[in-house]
């Protein structure tokens, strides 16, 4: 059974010892591969022979492969999935969530300093690769609510964003190592990287500006799967109270108010406000949103 | 009167050439058919891509022909901006790399500096070296706001932060890359520097020309066609380029083509539109066609500078005086900026521990847990199992081709020989992340099990190294009078005995120097690796990359760079030292 995820391998790697140890019969393997393997698993499909059998990835980038019918839709509650945790139709559920918030270099912006609004991050002192973002719109997610109400006013915001010259990273990761490391002042990471980095001594705090938006990241099966069984069986597993375990203590945790976790007790300390993107309609939103994003910060050449 | 010879002993002479005619015409057919395989789909589902509808839908699917991709790209300022970039960033590297090149050949080659053989190695030492980990020793070094160099620069002079140096900027793009071409561009032209008859120059002298006015007058003119192949050449090398414009450009919002190709092949959303890159894809191959074209006129009417008269001469080497170590000193210097500090500067990174200074005090705190981990790391052993078999299996299939299409063409004696041999060479003005770009398509849409594996690597190596394979191995075969393999024919042997117990023998030396250039190749490059990059086909380049921009400890990248560089650096030191020493004592 191959299990394909992307990020960094080694962050995966105690799930699947754990589902392995629990079903030895099964061999479950891990290939990690970025969003680049969505034509793949189309080609593949089409000739029918997948490589892969369960991928856990931002649901926005498969989108496209809910629409052409490679995603399993599957009636996850029979199998001990919380009903809240499936998504669209029965075709995604959430692995984890992913909010992306601001940081900053503690050793670099002293409390003052501190950037709390989004109007804050337009000051000139931010400005000529200060700020470390990825490369892609999803990062801005916590503009997401309020262009849905005025789409014109965030993209006023997006043109003048654009003028601070940010300094675009190729992964969350990136861009949060170029904070930890002093290179840029503050920037945009996931709260997972984030807490991992300051567990692991990194000088870096939360920056309270709100709300931290982003669709969670899902897990789905595809149809047509070599292992459709297996399949069912590792996502079942990581959804029950002993993978869910494996799987928070592996940092995948919820954002949501009182889940467990030092994810939700930061927003909450912090006074960052949560918003999941679940339902349909605003992941399309969403995908409308993040390619406007992309094109106002130029992370793209279009 | 003559002894008739007998009828038995003619037939059966007349039959075996007729059979080793017959076995030359498959084998003709079937060397074609690869290399047309290998060349001509991938180009052309690129040009078909280019004019089908491809929104949502991969060129197969597409139901539709249209020019909109060429309107859409030719409409758009960006492409504009994109081809000023690629231009600037090209002509740029070009400049600044046979500058260079051409003033460490001269040195080398035609003065009297002490330590030659020992400079000259070092020279090429980081010749293999991943671009990725330049890059990421780059960034290191000099990022404007905590780079080494910088915050040494800004205590000693004074200065406030940023910089002074920005690595993120087009000038620091072409430094690094000019820096990485020097030697790559030194092999290709300082065998001009040594070929010179110094005749033409021992006139020039008497004529009571100066050494300056004799080098710019007789010297360099003599010069200009090599130089002016060479510069045409790494334009198209340069264009091609993407793991320093990715890691160095994009942070600076710079695009070129190679990296707005693969950001236009790797979205954020939805299905790749491969419309756009296909078309950025066809203007970049139309660009690499022409430059590639008149290279090969260049190359073709080079004789007409010949120098080289046959009379038997020994260069004069220039008296450098007090001089001579200055050249030394220089190329001392460069062997530590783009090899040593490099290695030096990711040693440092991979040891200390995270997010810690620079300091003194650091270095007691030194400690081997990012090589520890890395031994465990999920996917360090399949990238270099993979790495190894890519690269073994590119040098051989390379190789095997490239002898057989050179051996036909050179020998054949049967029509349509020359179609498989000028294939090989027509691929030259492909860039490799065209050609990747293309073989997506080719077997995203095939039914063929190879898109996702390292075979669709292996496919798209060989394939930008026939060309290179096919002239080193036409030159062999030149070399080598055919009365030999007619000697074996005559007594007997049939095409296969003649090939292995003859041919393969004479050419040994050529094979074993063109398997090496294309293992070399294959382990350092990256660009065609990340653009096919997907389930079980990552190699070390790969992971470099991955571990860079994926982990949240930049230690892992490091300890895997420090390695690959070391091992790099100590594999071409050893092939130069042979390579000079075969040819000193040839």
């Amino acid at each position: 059974m191959v299990f394909q995820s992307g990020g960094a391998a080694s962050t995966k790697e105690p799930i699947l010892k754990a589902f392995n140890a629990k079903y030895p019969g099964v061999k479950a393997s891990f290939v990690s591969a970025s969003s680049a393997v969505i034509p793949q698993i189309i080609a593949e499909q089409k000739a029918g022979r997948l490589s892969i059998d369960v991928s856990w990835s931002e649901p926005i980038s498969a989108l496209q492969l809910v629409e052409r019918g490679i995603v399993l839709q599957y009636d996850w509650a029979k199998l001990g999935v919380n009903p809240d945790d499936i998504m669209v139709d029965g075709h995604y559920i959430i692995a984890t969530d992913q909010p992306a918030t601001w940081v900053y270099n503690t050793q670099l912006v002293s409390g003052s300093d501190v950037p709390r609004t989004w109007e804050d991050v337009l000051g000139p002192k931010w400005r000529g690769q200060k700020i470390s973002v990825r490369a892609i719109g999803n990062a801005l997610g916590g503009k997401f609510p309020e262009w849905k109400e005025n789409p014109q006013k965030v993209v006023d915001f997006l043109n003048r964003l654009r003028e601070q010259k940010l300094i675009p990273g190729a992964t969350y990761s990136d861009a949060l190592n170029r904070v930890a490391s002093g290179e840029a002042p503050i920037g945009i990471v996931t709260m997972f990287d984030a807490i991992t980095a300051i567990e692991r001594g990194a000088p870096l705090a939360f920056s309270p500006i709100s709300p931290a938006v982003a669709p969670p990241l899902v897990v789905y099966i595809l149809n047509g799967a070599p292992h459709p069984n297996a399949a069912k069986l590792f996502v079942s597993f990581l959804n029950s109270p002993g993978g869910r375990e494996v799987v928070f203590q592996a940092g995948y945790a919820r954002a949501t108010p009182g889940a467990p976790g030092k994810m939700s007790k930061e927003l909450a300390e912090k006074k960052i406000e949560f918003m999941r993107i679940k339902t349909k309609d605003d992941l399309d939103k969403f995908v409308t949103f993040v390619n406007i994003v992309n094109d106002a910060l130029a992370f793209t050449p279009k | 009167m003559e002894e008739a010879v007998p009828e038995r002993r003619m037939g059966w002479v007349s039959h075996l050439r007729l059979v080793a005619l017959h076995s030359r015409k498959i084998l003709l057919v079937v060397v074609t058919l690869t290399v047309f395989y290998l060349v001509v789909p991938p180009i052309g589902v690129l040009l078909f891509s280019s004019i089908r509808s491809t929104a949502n839908r991969l060129p197969f699917e597409a139901t539709t022909f249209t020019i909109n991709n060429f309107v859409r790209v030719f409409t758009s300022d960006v492409t504009y901006r994109i081809i000023l970039n690629t231009a600037w960033y090209a002509a740029g590297t070009v400049i600044i790399g046979v500058g260079l090149a051409m003033v460490l050949a001269w040195f080398l080659e035609r003065t009297n500096m002490p330590f030659r053989r020992t400079m000259f190695v070092l020279m090429l030492a980081q010749m293999g070296m991943p671009a990725i980990a330049l890059s990421m020793s780059a960034i290191l070094l000099a990022n404007p706001s905590n780079g080494m160099f910088n915050v040494a620069l800004r205590a000693l002079l004074g200065l406030d932060a940023p910089g002074p140096i920005n690595i993120y900027s087009m000038p620091g793009m072409i430094v690094v890359t000019a820096l990485r071409f020097v030697p790559m561009i030194y092999m290709m032209i300082s065998g001009m520097f040594s070929r010179i008859d110094p005749s033409f120059e021992e006139a020039g002298r008497t004529s009571g020309a100066g050494s300056l006015a004799t080098v710019r007058h007789i010297s360099l003119p003599l010069l200009g066609p090599a130089t002016l192949a060479a510069v045409i050449y790494y334009l198209v090398i340069a264009a091609e380029t993407f793991e320093i414009p990715a890691m160095l450009g994009i942070p600076g919002g710079i695009f070129v083509f190679s990296s707005a190709i693969y950001f236009a092949v790797h979205p954020p959303t939805g299905t790749p539109d491969y419309g756009v890159p296909s078309t950025y894809g066809v203007l970049v191959l139309g660009i690499a066609v022409v430059l590639i074209y008149i290279y090969s006129r260049y190359v073709r009417h080079g004789e007409r500078f010949t120098t080289v008269t046959g009379r038997g001469y020994r260069p004069r080497l220039i008296d450098l005086g007090r001089w001579r170590y200055v050249p030394v000193l220089a190329m001392a210097g460069y062997f530590l900026l783009t090899a040593v500090i490099p290695i030096l500067v990711l040693l440092w990174t991979s040891l200390a521990p995270m997010y810690s200074k620079v300091s003194l005090e650091t270095v007691s705190l030194f400690n081997l847990d990012a090589y520890r981990r890395l031994l465990v790391y999920p996917f360090i052993l399949s990238a270099a199992k993979n790495t190894l078999l890519i690269t073994g299996a590119t040098a051989l299939i390379t190789m095997i081709l490239v002898t057989l299409v050179s051996w036909l063409a050179v020998r054949g004696g049967i029509r349509g020989a020359w179609v498989a041999d000028r294939l090989t060479f027509s691929v030259l003005g492909v860039p490799g992340i065209v050609l990747a770009l293309a073989l997506i398509f080719v077997y995203v849409s095939l039914p063929i099990r190879i898109y996702g594996s390292i075979w669709i690597i292996v496919i798209a190596l060989v394939t930008t190294c026939i060309p290179f394979g096919s002239r080193l191995m036409t030159a062999a075969f030149l070399q080598i009078h055919r009365e030999l393999e007619e000697a074996s024919a005559t007594s007997g042997a049939g095409l296969w005995p003649t090939f292995f117990h003859v041919v393969l023998p004479l050419i040994w030396p050529s094979f074993t120097r063109g398997f090496l250039w294309v293992a070399y190749r294959s382990l350092r490059e990256a660009t065609i690796s990340l653009m096919l990059y997907a389930v079980n086909n990552q190699t070390l380049g790969v992971t470099l990359w991955v571990l860079w921009v994926a982990e949240t400890d930049r230690r892992l990248a490091s300890a895997v760079a420090v390695p690959l560089m070391i091992i790099s650096i100590v594999l071409t030191i050893l092939v130069a030292r042979k390579t000079m020493l075969r040819e000193d004592s040839a």
